[in-house]
């Protein structure tokens, strides 16, 4: 019997259109990406020097893992919809007399849904072959071919998770004879993994064992997989990826038994839930009485059947339709989990793995919104399709189709329901959001924002869904098929952009991402925001009137029919809503479409620009030695002008002939070069002019360079100018520049020629720097330099700055409504700007300012300003924190960490202050040579320093939180690096993963063996050695070299090991043991396992003469003692003998070596 | 427009529903209905015919469910095709088969019909439907789930929910079929006491239902009006001409070929008595017979007659 109902089954579905449409969708929508992905579609790139392949087992895994959201949708559709048939068709009171045993039916019923799901996810695998096949071998992103991958991505994440909810949703499906419990429990699932992410945040091998697709379980197996790694490497399938699969698997499992055990062939739903059932029975004693005639008074019964009434049924028939979807059981579990994955999704925003944010309204309204917002189009389409569904399924319809509403009653109804809803659950995220806050203790509550947000922003695109989804389902009768069309949609709107389509002409409900910051709103994006939303409702607006047009009322009768009736409706009413919204469609078009050819100036092509100007590379140029600047700033036009003048000083020992200019790429820069010179060639569009000199530039000799700069005027999409209206960032790049731009080399650091060149500016070394800067009267604008003086001149405010001592070039321009902190510290006026509600870390901050002023005085010498200024900017304009000459630029974002902070966070304020000011001797007094290595002199030893100043500051533990942070940030930075690695004196610009986070761990280790007073000895006889140096720029190497002479010789090897090779320690503790109990002090036995590696191709074991440090724990996890062995071999069993008992043993536990997995470096005692 | 329930205040007009050449074939190539012309008076009207002749797409295209390939209909003064709203203003409707949503009472499915009807006033709504409760002796029962409602309880709620709105023109597609007797008989009470001043078409396969109700029908088979007329007419128009004849299932096959036989029954001694159309008595062996509805139905069958 059972293959009979499963043959049914089977042969049942190939006569189901909606089958060929999962199949053929998934099977293209792989197909597309793949290629997309792989560049298929676009000119073919130029490979870097490491390509993440698309058909690595780690891609593989990656893009099922993409795909597998899609596949859960399936299942409500192919296998709930199996028992879900006999239901809906009637036939079961007739089914369930037959001879059919239980087993037999629920078996075929499920096998044969599993089975189509089971083709449909192989369709996409087949469409991932035949992807790699088509690009080729010869495509940069394609590796080997490896059936292996699709066999084990299949083995541990597809099949298992079509069968764990596939149960799981057969059995719901069941239970409440509900197809849309099915889809629910989809949703639900999402919430879920959503709730376990936030739960098990900082756990990761919990959420490893316990997210439900698996998705998390792969992120660990493979988190600190390089790209070489996740090409090569196979998942590994054993251990928490098992474990995961068997408990979901389990559990689901067990789920669908006791449904198993409770389903019955019966009438009744199945009795699990019985007790909510009520009503129904009907007593027998009102079953018969007579006919009676009415006794009712005469009452005067009114049928207004005007446009008014019609306009009251609308309003009374949307309250019907709304209270019916909040009514419903399946809507407030929703809600209820929607509101749990809410908070804890809320909660994780601002709790990030090093710092954690104050709850701030935009950080509320950020990745929980987008996630909510995603969650509430799929309900916008689940109960577009109830609702349009709804009367045919009670069958229902003819009696609602035959009375006196017009059709736009009924479609209309449905659709301002539908939007009801969606304000509703919108309102219920800023509830959530609000008390979220209130939880925190911060009572800065933006209800204006929030609704803003809520309603302005988010609301406008649901609504576009909303129309889409009733056209949708009203236009397909089938209801799996109309919701699985609107998956489509919203999948395939996304792939856009991958096969070449960019406009949002055609990218159906996308607008640009907007960024919110508290300084400057959303900025100028909000406009095409405007235009983008109003264009998609215009859209839909006429997909309505289509609609509305097409509105089946009674039984379906064929498509003609349905044109009929269509061509019949259409009378003026519908005919000028069509002519309106098309006018409006069209119109917005028309502006979206201008303005995107405006505001993309087509990519310049860089290799023809190569070709014609590289002979420029090393050409000679003079170097720019004084700046003055008058800049206007207007942050209301957001616009601005400068007028500039420059000394020029041929410092090359040449004569210079050939002046190459290049201006800010997007400003509009016209200057003046006072001698004899005539255009040699001109590029303009990367704004690069060669000029001859009629007479060339004697080696000693100057020039003036007087030039004026303005900005483009504004399109609505696009801000051409750096000039917000509060919060106003421009950097060095406006300025005009000199010489041969492209492809700076950064040379080696044994290269001569190195040290001729600084780090940052090919023609500049040193120089002095005067600004005027103005802006409008309520805003503050801020250069680098000290404060000459300041006036205000009719509605505009102005300010002097000049610099005391030379910088080099890097400079900002800044200018806002800032509240400003003041204050004199050893005779420097520190400030810091501020949005005035951003006060929480102002104290920290300065803190962080008199630290680095103190330490690094003490140990390295004065400080070179009469001014240190910290300004906040925008978080439009980035997140990161810099120095230019005396000015900080901090980005906004580091102005809201919290710091309430716990122990394992770091104070984000003090450190961003005290790093950055450290950077004045790091990197400004120091200027190193244009040479690898230069970031490992200044951004490794800032990182050492501030790790000093942070110890001091908060202590020993928090630092070594730290340093675990500067670990993690190395590992996790090599695993996602495309370049090369290289060892830190080799660093590349770019490598801040080493630079930072090798360099702390390496200066740290240094200060760790040669002492703190020792290490800083030997960096300030360097500091002090190449201080403002123009002549000869120091390299790594130097700095190196000094190193090496003061380190005594037991010590060298880690020098070689942590800045010259890239070496690593594998450190395992195997055995504990307490041997016996002295009187007052206890032996313990340990066995432990020490290697050191060097991996270029293959890992390559060194000879060991090593030190490696041992930490005793007792039951608090308090610190016994720290014991210092030199290592010889691989093997190691040696006895200690310590004063308390220890309970637990750390190897290195202060992180002197680089050791990838440390979790085996712990072990608890034997007794 | 106002009117009290059921008793229309403008009545002198006539109100015929007038049917002309109408046709409709399904997609299936399935015609359903073929050059229909029909003309019903006030009061009840019985459409009659076996199972597939066309009676329930007919009333769903009066009832402005579907649209015909050609043809008309007026309703007093209503293009019934072109202008289907105002017909539904005055149009009440039972489907052969319908269900309610799951999980709703009685008196909050009705409250949400008299909305759809568009009566605005929510202390109106209520008497209304308080009234339709207790016409269609529902009044009882109101507050339970009409999805577990019996089968001659649900048609009650169907006669319930179409007089909402006083319709003049009222459909009801074969309401009695599954009723137990004393059921059957309720809902035709009701049925009557509506439908003597309004137009009711009523559509059913048994005889029975039309002779205890109807002043008018109309025979239907393949899509085609066979007959119109009422039932004593049609009964007098038979007097003398049905004839019975005990014989036996041999007899019957022999019968069949040479005489019109209408109908057939088995007697409790297992002889056949067979009713046969003739304008005169066939031989000996027959006697005269009482013409019955039945008979008309079945002769109006045998088209050739």
């Amino acid at each position: 019997m059972f293959t009979r109902i499963y043959a049914y089954e089977l042969k049942a579905k190939t006569k189901s259109p909606t089958t060929y449409l999962f199949a053929a969708a998934f099977f293209c929508i792989a197909l597309i990406s793949m290629l997309g992905t792989g560049g298929y579609f676009d000119a073919p790139a130029p490979a870097n020097e490491q390509e993440a392949f698309l058909n690595s087992p780690y891609a593989i895994y990656f893009i099922f893992q993409y795909f597998n959201k899609f596949f859960l949708f399936l299942l409500p559709a192919l296998i709930g919809q199996t028992i879900y048939r006999d239901f809906t068709s009637r036939v079961y009171p007739i089914l369930y007399t037959f001879p059919i045993r239980k087993r037999d039916y629920l078996a075929g019923k499920f096998l044969s849904g599993f089975t189509y799901v089971l083709l449909i996810t192989s369709l996409v695998g087949l469409a991932l072959i035949s992807g790699e096949w088509m690009l080729g071998l010869e495509n940069p992103k394609i590796g080997p071919f490896r059936p292996g991958a699709y066999l084990s991505v299949f083995a541990t994440i597809v099949i298992p998770n079509i069968l764990a909810y596939g149960l799981l949703i057969f059995a719901v499906v069941g239970t409440w004879r509900n197809i849309y419990a099915g889809f629910i429990t989809v949703i639900i699932l999402f919430f879920l993994q959503l709730i376990l992410e936030n739960l098990f945040t900082g756990q990761p091998f919990l959420l490893a064992l316990t997210d439900p697709f698996g998705q998390n379980t792969i992120a660990y197996l493979t988190q600190h997989w390089s790209i070489a790694d996740q090409n090569t490497l196979p998942i590994p399938l054993w251990g928490v990826l098992l474990g995961n699969r068997l408990l979901w698997l389990g559990l689901t499992s067990l789920a669908c038994w006791v449904f198993y055990r409770r389903f019955e062939l019966e009438q009744e739903t199945t009795s699990l839930f019985r007790w909510f059932r009520k009503g129904g029975k009907i007593e027998p004693a009102a079953k018969h009485k007579a006919a009676q005639v009415s006794t009712i008074h005469e009452v005067i019964i009114h049928y207004p059947h005007s446009r008014r009434q019609q306009f009251r049924t609308l309003f009374k028939l949307t309250a019907v339709h709304f209270q019916y979807i909040i009514k419903g059981r399946m809507f407030w579990m929703l809600l209820v989990f929607g509101i749990l994955a809410v908070i804890f999704a809320l909660g994780r925003v601002t709790d990030r793995e090093d710092l954690l944010l104050l709850p701030l309204t935009r950080i509320m309204l950020s990745v929980p919104m987008f996630f909510f917002s995603t969650i509430i189009m799929l309900i916008t389409f689940l109960y577009a399709g109830m609702l349009v569904h709804r009367a045919r399924q009670a069958r229902m319809d003819q009696l609602i189709d035959v009375s006196p509403v017009t059709n736009w009653v009924l479609m209309g109804s449905k659709f301002i329901a539908l939007i009801q809803v969606q304000i509703m659950l919108l309102l219920v995220m800023m509830a959530c959001g609000i008390v979220l806050q209130l939880y925190h203790g911060y009572f800065h509550f933006e209800v204006g924002l929030y609704l803003f947000h809520l309603l302005v922003i988010t609301l406008p695109p649901l609504i576009i869904w909303a129309a889409i989804a009733l056209a949708c389902h009203s236009l397909i009768s089938n209801l799996y098929a109309g919701l699985f069309l609107l998956l489509l949609l919203w999948m395939g709107r996304d792939q856009l952009p991958s096969i070449g389509i960019e406009t949002y002409l055609a990218r159906f409900n996308s607008a640009p991402q907007l960024l919110y910051s508290d300084m400057n709103g959303f900025g100028q994006g909000l406009g095409a925001h405007y235009l983008i939303h109003a264009y998609w409702l215009a859209f839909s607006g006429l997909i309505l009137v289509g609609t509305y047009l097409l509105w089946q009322r009674g039984p379906f009768g064929g498509l003609k029919e349905r044109l009929l009736l269509a061509r019949k409706r259409i009378s003026p009413g519908p005919l000028f809503m069509a002519i309106f919204f098309s006018a409006i469609f069209l119109l917005l078009g028309f502006v979206i479409f201008q303005t995107e050819n405006q505001s993309q100036a087509t990519d310049p092509d860089l290799e023809v620009f190569k070709e014609q100007y590289d002979i420029y590379q090393h050409l000679a140029q003079p170097s720019i030695t004084t700046i003055e600047l008058h800049i206007e700033l207007f942050p209301e036009q957001q616009s601005f002008t400068v007028t500039g003048h420059y000394l020029l000083i041929n410092k090359s020992g040449q004569p210079v002939d050939l002046l190459l200019i290049r201006t800010g790429y997007d400003e509009i820069t016209h200057y003046t070069i006072p001698v004899e010179q005539k255009v040699v060639s001109r590029d303009t569009q990367l704004q690069f002019t060669v000029h001859q000199l009629q007479q060339a530039l004697a080696p000693g000799d100057s020039l003036h360079f007087q030039f004026n700069i303005r900005n483009p005027s504004n399109t609505l999409f696009e801000r051409r100018s750096g000039v917000l209206q509060n919060g106003t960032f421009l950097r060095t790049d406006i300025l005009p520049r000199f010489g041969y731009f492209l492809d700076r080399t950064t040379l080696l650091p044994e290269d001569s020629l190195a040290k001729t060149k600084n780090f940052y500016a090919d023609d500049a070394d040193l120089l002095d720097l005067k600004v005027v800067i103005g802006t409008s009267r309520e805003q503050t604008a801020l250069a680098p330099g000290d404060l000459v003086k300041s006036w205000v001149a009719g509605d505009r405010q102005y300010f002097q700055y000049q610099t005391s001592g030379k910088i080099k070039f890097a400079t900002s321009f800044n200018s806002g409504k800032y509240t400003v902190r003041k204050e004199n510290y050893r005779g420097v006026d520190l400030g810091i700007y501020f949005h005035p509600t951003h006060q929480e870390n102002i104290a920290e901050m300065i803190a962080g300012l008199k630290a680095a002023l103190d330490y690094n005085t003490q140990f390295f010498g004065p400080y070179q300003h009469g001014e240190a200024k910290i300004i906040e900017f925008p978080l439009s304009e980035g997140t990161y924190a810099t120095t230019m000459a005396n000015c900080i630029p901090v980005s906004e974002q580091r102005f809201v960490v919290n710091n309430q902070t716990e122990q394992n966070k770091v104070d984000l304020a003090f450190y961003v202050a005290a790093h950055e000011l450290t950077h004045q001797w790091w990197g400004n007094q120091l200027v190193p040579a244009n040479a690898q290595g230069a970031t490992m002199l200044t951004e490794s030893i800032t990182e050492y320093i501030s790790l000093n100043l942070y110890e001091q500051e908060y202590g020993t533990s928090r630092a070594e939180q730290f340093l675990k942070l500067q670990r993690l940030r190395y590992l996790r930075g090599r695993s996602q690096a495309s370049e090369k690695e290289v060892p830190l004196f080799r660093v590349n610009p770019e490598q801040s993963h080493i630079a930072y986070g090798k360099g702390a761990m390496a200066f740290h280790a240094l200060k760790h063996y040669l002492g703190e007073s020792a290490l800083n000895r030997i960096l300030s006889r360097f500091l002090a050695e190449y201080k403002f140096r123009t002549d000869s720029y120091p390299t790594s190497i130097d700095l190196l070299q000094m190193l090496r002479s003061e380190t005594p010789p037991a010590l060298q090897y880690l020098i070689t090991d942590y800045f010259e090779t890239i070496t690593f320690y594998d450190n395992q503790l195997l055995e504990a043991k307490l041997t016996k109990p002295l009187r007052d002090s206890f032996s313990l036995n340990l066995v432990f396992q020490t290697e050191k590696y060097r991996q270029d191709t293959t890992r390559q074991n060194l000879v060991l003469d090593d030190l490696l440090e041992i930490g005793f724990y007792d039951d608090n996890d308090t610190l016994i003692a720290i014991k210092s062995v030199r290592v010889h071999q691989r093997r190691n069993e040696l006895s200690f003998l310590v004063g308390k008992k220890p309970s637990k043993i750390i190897l290195d536990p202060n992180l002197l070596l680089l050791d990838q997995k440390m979790e085996d470096n712990t072990l608890n005692v034997r007794q | 427009m106002t009117s009290r329930l059921a008793k229309p205040t403008n009545n002198l007009k006539i109100m015929n529903l007038t049917i002309q050449k109408l046709s409709k074939t399904y997609p299936n190539g399935v015609k359903a209905i073929d050059e229909l012309t029909l003309e019903i008076k006030q009061g009840m009207f019985g459409l009659l015919g076996p199972n597939g002749a066309g009676k329930s797409s007919l009333m769903r295209t009066i009832a402005t469910l579907q649209q015909p390939d050609s043809g008309s209909i007026h309703f007093k003064g209503i293009n019934v095709l072109r202008e289907p709203m105002e017909l539904r203003k005055t149009l009440g409707y039972l489907p052969q088969e319908f269900g309610v949503y799951p999980k709703e009472s009685a008196e909050k499915l009705l409250d949400y019909f008299a909305i759809l009807k568009g009566v605005a006033a929510k202390k109106e709504r209520s008497i209304l439907v308080d009234e339709v409760l207790h016409l269609t002796n529902l009044y009882e029962v109101r507050k339970k789930h009409v999805s577990g409602y019996s089968g001659g309880m649900r048609q009650r709620f169907g006669i319930a929910q179409l007089l909402l709105n006083k319709p003049q023109l009222i459909i009801v597609d074969e309401p009695t079929a599954g009723l137990d007797p004393a059921e059957r008989n309720r809902f035709l009470n009701v049925l009557r006491d509506i439908g003597s001043e309004n137009i009711v078409i009523f559509s059913t396969h048994l005889v029975e239902d039309v002779r205890e109700l109807c002043t008018q029908l109309a025979i239907m088979d393949q899509g085609r009006i066979l007959r119109q007329t009422s039932p004593t007419d049609a009964i007098k128009a038979l007097k003398g001409k049905i004839w019975v004849l005990q014989t036996d299932k041999a007899g019957l096959s022999l019968l069949k070929q040479k005489q019109t036989v209408l109908s057939s029954s088995f007697n409790e001694d297992h002889s056949l008595s067979v009713r046969v159309y003739a304008p005169e008595i066939p031989n000996e062996h027959f006697h005269a017979a009482t013409p019955t509805l039945e008979d008309v139905y079945f002769t109006a069958l045998k088209r050739n007659l």
